[in-house]
């Protein structure tokens, strides 16, 4: 058994990692608490367990000289429904609708998502789309990191003990007209991605891809970007033709594995599958 | 037809008000005073020699209050059928899969209990394992019970007609192969007990059981108690779906715990556990050979089945029958063999599920007389209308149709579903399939041999007579038996609804063979509706005398007398209650004599009024060995219908409408019938679409949480058009029968038959995963 505590505000954080050496932190708990809970043995919990919910900081969406922050204890829930997020980064909301179920959504954030650094982790290809930067701080001060330079692995972030994720920035300024998620799960709810694809599009009135980017989830030790893909869709129609052009380059980005959910094989081919539909955009086509 | 006062009607659930507030206590919400907390250790390997236990570090644990092994659990054989006893409480000379039991501790708290159980070493020889049940059955596999050389549990051969002899005269013969997945039963409350244990010697224990009369007999047995020294009581359920419907191993343990420490006991299982118990949904494999005249006449069925058993019988020897027992119905088939062999295995042993054993024979069944309709241009609902069996009829394995709404439920979901617009008419990626199914309306016969009565029911009036009590053996586990015990005794009596409260799930309140097989509503509503109509004689004989009116000119309605003949002088009779109540609230009045007031009267001359009620089905015939497991006072019977879609891009497959038609003889309460068809219906749709327990190479379950293994949510559900068909069974009470278990049969074929009709593609392995149905176009568009 651990002790859990709850601070109110970072000092009070900084201090517990002062005094204790074997803590462990979450925020709704939804990734650790199911880890811990699956290792029955009384033994393997850590000392202290540190609840970052209470903490206000990290707990609010404010929008700064045209950046948005988001507090890395932010739930899902929220996000969902905050104007912010919906009005300027449709994509995120997109895909969090799909993620777990409403208890799930009420009780998981963002900041715990990225955190665990999952392939199939739902909010980040929409993040890598949207370059998010994540602010981390410690008790020595704080730094700011791409989000893909962040998560290194599967399950493995780039936070050094004593460090915790404080917030997501986004930037406001982006002119993507088609805000795209899908997700190939196992069920409607409650179920972890099979494969996923975040696009970000802008069509000339002509339905001229101008501006494209992509990503992919579960295909990969990460998330999985294509600029190669990308490149060759730029100043083309969204035809299937077009797309299916693209499939080999594809290929090349992902690199997906046999696991209990499926073979890498139905990955592989679903990942391409998805980026074919992106012809549904395309108003011009006749194909 | 008949105007009833309660049944027939859609009034809530008896226990409604508890479940949506949450105030309903199961039995893990439950504690007692000085109650110790029980954990299992359980054998981390599938297969192996038990060499050493050592429990000597787990015993000098503080707040361990102790430490049992076989030495001191005994070697008592039992299991479910008395021909295949083979658990003991614990393991001794060997484990046989990833859980079975080797030790248990009851300490002070939950953590000490597993700390301690950490704590005890134990030696293991490894084994070779058997996942596989072909393997198992090898010549020079090991055997993983002595007995068994073979690993073959159990083995089926039946004949009805000549099948050899009949395939020559058919038109049109085909063979298919059928596989599913080991099943979970994924009921939301993992088992759990507290057993206590008195200065006097009686054992009370409370259990999420679905049968409290088998868990007393096994309990008592094992234990070596007096039967009547054991009460076994259930509080409110969370599902049990058959792997509840016998005894456990913590209602064992918990009971010998408690024994030794003189104090209460719980134990729980984890949900990981729950996997490892098991005791649900065999793996079957299939192969069907049927013949047909060109006239799409079914002339007959050739069915043979292996099933992987796991390490135990469990159910088994019932459900290796049925996987036979339950094909033939509901066509006119005159010619059936079967061959059934169940092997042992390294893993959980599976046991009985809703439908038991018939399930996925059905869906192979069903899915192969598609195939034989497209193969002779038929349409599949017009061959299943054309062998369809009709009331009266009696199958080739005398399984007699008492009543039988068959070609009724057709018609309904050929009309509900829109099926003649739809059916080839559907573009492509959508698709429309059928399929039919029948059940048992009870178990003909106990598990074990016996005279002994399938269901008891009391009724006792209160002494002011407001209140009329109802006591059942009968276990609600979350259908609602509760709830149409009561509405039957209400309308037996001619009550109100609201006067009768129902305590049931107590072996001290009689016998009742419990919730399994869907018997309750017809066995325990028979013994119900006895005793309500004998506590209605009892009072009208008595006013009766007391009134000078015969008892044939009087009638009970809505809590009320009623005098047929005109009005009757009973103010001797109010006066004299009204002054002996006078204070309370309840008063009666108006111009009618009360039922509360009759009961009154009957009070003072008999002191004790009780209603006495009990049932077993008479001779049902079937004289060939295995005729117990299949024959059934009555059978239900349903028909569904299913739409598709079918995402090409990726093998997604979305159920969009489903039609469902079920015969229930008679509705006792139309929403309680409707709500087990839908259940039965999503329960459905995850055995078809995604469940499947996986292993890894060395027995391991990989998938024990409700994350990994899944089942469908209200997301995947799409609105159900349920349709009650009421046939006017003649041995159930008021004519009802079934809805529990033969509403699930139709719908993994019904889905099948509609992924064909979407894709092209036979899917004859489950579950149909996105993945699955995608590769196999994929295979499919290469060609
Ligand atoms: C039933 C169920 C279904 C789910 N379905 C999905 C799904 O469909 N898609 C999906 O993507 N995920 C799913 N998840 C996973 C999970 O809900 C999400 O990843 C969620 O966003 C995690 O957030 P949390 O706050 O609960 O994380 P926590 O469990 O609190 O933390 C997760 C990890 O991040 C670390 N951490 C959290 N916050 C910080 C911080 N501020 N600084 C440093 N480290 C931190 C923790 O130490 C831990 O290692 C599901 C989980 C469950 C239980």
């Amino acid at each position: 058994m651990s002790d859990v505590l709850l601070p109110k505000n970072l000092h009070e954080v900084w201090k517990i990692f002062d005094k204790s050496s074997e803590t462990l932190v979450y925020a709704g708990g939804t990734d650790l608490l199911v880890k811990l809970a699956s290792s029955r043995v009384p033994h393997s919990t850590p000392n202290v367990l540190v609840c970052l919910e209470n903490i206000e900081e990290l707990r609010n969406i404010r929008e700064t000289d045209g950046r948005v922050r988001i507090g890395a204890c932010v739930t899902h829930s929220r996000l969902l429904s905050h104007p912010l997020i919906r009005d300027n980064f449709p994509v995120l909301p997109k895909a969090l609708r799909l993620l777990g179920s409403p208890p799930v959504r009420n009780m998981g954030t963002l900041g715990g998502n990225i955190c665990t650094a999952s392939p199939a982790g739902d909010a980040l290809p929409a993040l890598y789309l949207l370059d998010a930067e994540l602010e981390i701080s410690s008790q020595k001060g704080s730094r700011f990191i791409p989000i893909g330079q962040f998560i290194k692995g599967p399950g493995y972030a780039e936070l050094q003990s004593g460090e915790i994720l404080i917030a997501i920035w986004l930037d406001k300024n982006n002119d993507y007209t088609i805000h795209h998620f899908e997700k190939v799960g196992q069920r409607n709810a409650l179920a972890i991605s099979i494969a996923s694809m975040a696009a970000l599009i802008k069509l000339s009135s002509e339905g001229i891809v101008e501006k494209i980017r992509l990503a992919w989830g579960s295909v990969a030790p990460t998330i999985a970007l294509s600029s190669e893909v990308e490149t060759v869709l730029i100043g083309k129609p969204l035809s299937q033709v077009v797309l299916n052009e693209a499939r080999p380059l594809l290929n090349q980005a992902i690199s997906p594995i046999d696991d209990i959910r499926a073979k890498a094989e139905y990955r592989r081919t679903v990942a391409a599958n998805l980026l074919i539909r992106l012809s549904r955009y395309n108003g011009h086509d006749k194909v | 037809m008949k105007e009833y006062a309660i049944i027939n009607s859609r009034l809530p659930k008896v226990d409604a008000w508890a479940k949506v507030t949450g105030d309903a206590r199961y039995t893990d919400d439950l504690t007692m005073p000085n109650m110790l907390y029980g954990a299992l250790l359980q054998s981390p390997l599938a297969h192996a020699k038990i060499k050493r236990i050592d429990t000597s570090k787990a015993e000098k644990l503080p707040g361990v209050k102790d430490v049992v092994t076989a030495k001191e659990a005994g070697l008592v054989k039992y299991g479910v059928s008395p021909a295949r006893y083979d658990e003991t409480i614990f393991c001794d000379q060997k484990v046989r899969y990833i859980g079975d039991e080797i030790a248990a501790v009851a300490a002070v708290d939950l953590e000490t209990a597993l700390e301690a159980v950490s704590l005890i070493e134990v030696e293991y020889e490894e084994l070779p394992l058997l996942l596989d049940p072909f393997e198992a059955r090898k010549e020079g596999a090991i055997a993983i019970h002595d007995d068994f050389p073979n690993n073959i549990c159990a083995e089926v051969h039946q004949e009805f007609g000549n099948v050899e002899e009949a395939l020559k005269t058919c038109d049109y013969i085909r063979t298919d192969k059928f596989v599913n997945k080991k099943q979970d039963g994924a009921f939301l409350e993992p088992q759990s007990c507290i057993a206590t244990y008195d200065l006097n010697g009686n054992l009370t224990l409370t259990s999420s059981t679905q049968t409290v009369h088998y868990v007393q007999r096994t309990v008592a047995m094992v234990l070596g108690l007096p039967i009547g020294k054991v009460r076994v009581t259930k509080p409110c359920v969370g599902g049990g779906f058959g792997p509840k419907a016998s005894a456990n191993t913590i209602e064992l343990v918990a009971s010998l715990l408690s024994m030794r420490t003189g104090r209460p006991v719980k134990m729980t299982f984890t949900r990981e556990q729950v996997f490892q118990h098991s005791r649900a949904r065999h793996q079957f494999f299939h192969e069907l050979t049927t013949g047909v005249m060109k006239d799409g006449t079914l002339i007959a069925l050739k069915n043979v089945c292996h099933m992987d058993g796991g390490a135990y019988s469990s159910f088994g020897i019932a459900t290796v029958y049925y996987g036979g027992s339950l094909l033939g119905a509901p066509y006119k088939l005159p010619n059936m063999k079967y061959d059934g062999y169940r092997m042992y295995t390294n893993k959980p042993a599976n046991g009985a599920q809703r439908g038991h054993g018939g399930v996925i024979a059905r869906a192979a069944w069903e899915q192969q007389l598609d195939v034989i309709a497209e193969e002779l241009g038929m349409d599949p609902l017009e061959l299943r209308l054309k062998n369809m069996m009709k009331k009266g009829d009696v199958t080739c394995n005398d399984f007699n149709m008492s009543s039988f709404g068959m070609e009724e439920c057709l018609e309904a979901i050929r009309d509900g579903s829109g099926w003649k617009e739809k059916k080839g008419k559907l573009p492509k990626g959508k698709g429309i399939g059928v399929a039919c199914g029948f059940f048992v309306s009870g178990a003909g016969f106990p598990i074990y041999r016996s005279e002994t009565f399938h269901s008891t029911a009391m009724i006792k009036l209160s002494e002011d007579g407001g209140t009329i009590n109802l006591y059942t053996a009968a276990a609600d586990i979350g259908q609602g038996s509760d709830t149409v015990l009561t509405m039957m005794a209400a309308e037996a009596i001619g009550v109100r609804y609201e006067d009768v409260r129902v305590s049931s799930g107590d072996t001290d309140f009689g016998v009742d063979l419990g919730a399994y097989s869907s018997r309750q509503t017809l066995m325990s509503g028979h013994a119900v509706k006895q005793a309500g109509e004998d506590v209605r004689n009892q009072v009208l004989e008595v006013l009766s005398r007391n009134l000078k009116i015969p008892v044939e000119d009087m009638d009970i309605k809505q809590g009320l007398i009623i005098f047929k003949k005109g009005k009757v002088d009973f103010s001797g009779l109010r006066s004299q209650y009204i002054k002996e109540h006078r204070g309370w609230v309840d008063a009666p009045s108006g111009d009618e004599l009360t039922f509360k007031e009759a009961a009154r009267v009957a009070y003072f001359e008999k002191g004790v009024v009780v209603g006495r009620g009990s049932y077993k089905p008479g001779d049902l015939g079937g004289k060939y060995k295995g005729a117990a497991v299949g024959t059934s006072p009555a059978y239900g019977c349903s028909a569904q219908v299913v739409e598709v879609s079918v995402d090409m891009d990726t093998g997604k497959i979305t159920i969009d409408n489903m039609t469902d038609a079920h015969d229930c003889g008679f509705a006792i309460n139309r929403t309680n019938v409707e709500g087990q068809m839908q259940g039965s219906l999503s329960m459905g749709v995850g055995e078809a679409l995604y469940e499947e327990i996986k292993f890894d190479a060395k027995g391991r379950v990989v998938n024990p949480t409700f994350g990994e293994y899944r089942i469908p949510t209200a997301l995947d559900m799409p609105n159900v058009n349920a349709i009650i068909i009421e046939s006017n069974e003649p041995n159930g009470p008021w004519g009802a029968k079934e809805v529990g278990e033969g509403a699930i049969m139709p719908t993994i074929p019904a889905i099948l038959n509609a992924i064909y009709d979407a894709t092209g593609i036979r899917v004859r392995e489950l579950p149909v995963t996105s993945e699955r149905l995608f590769m196999a176009m994929k295979e499919k568009n290469k060609k």
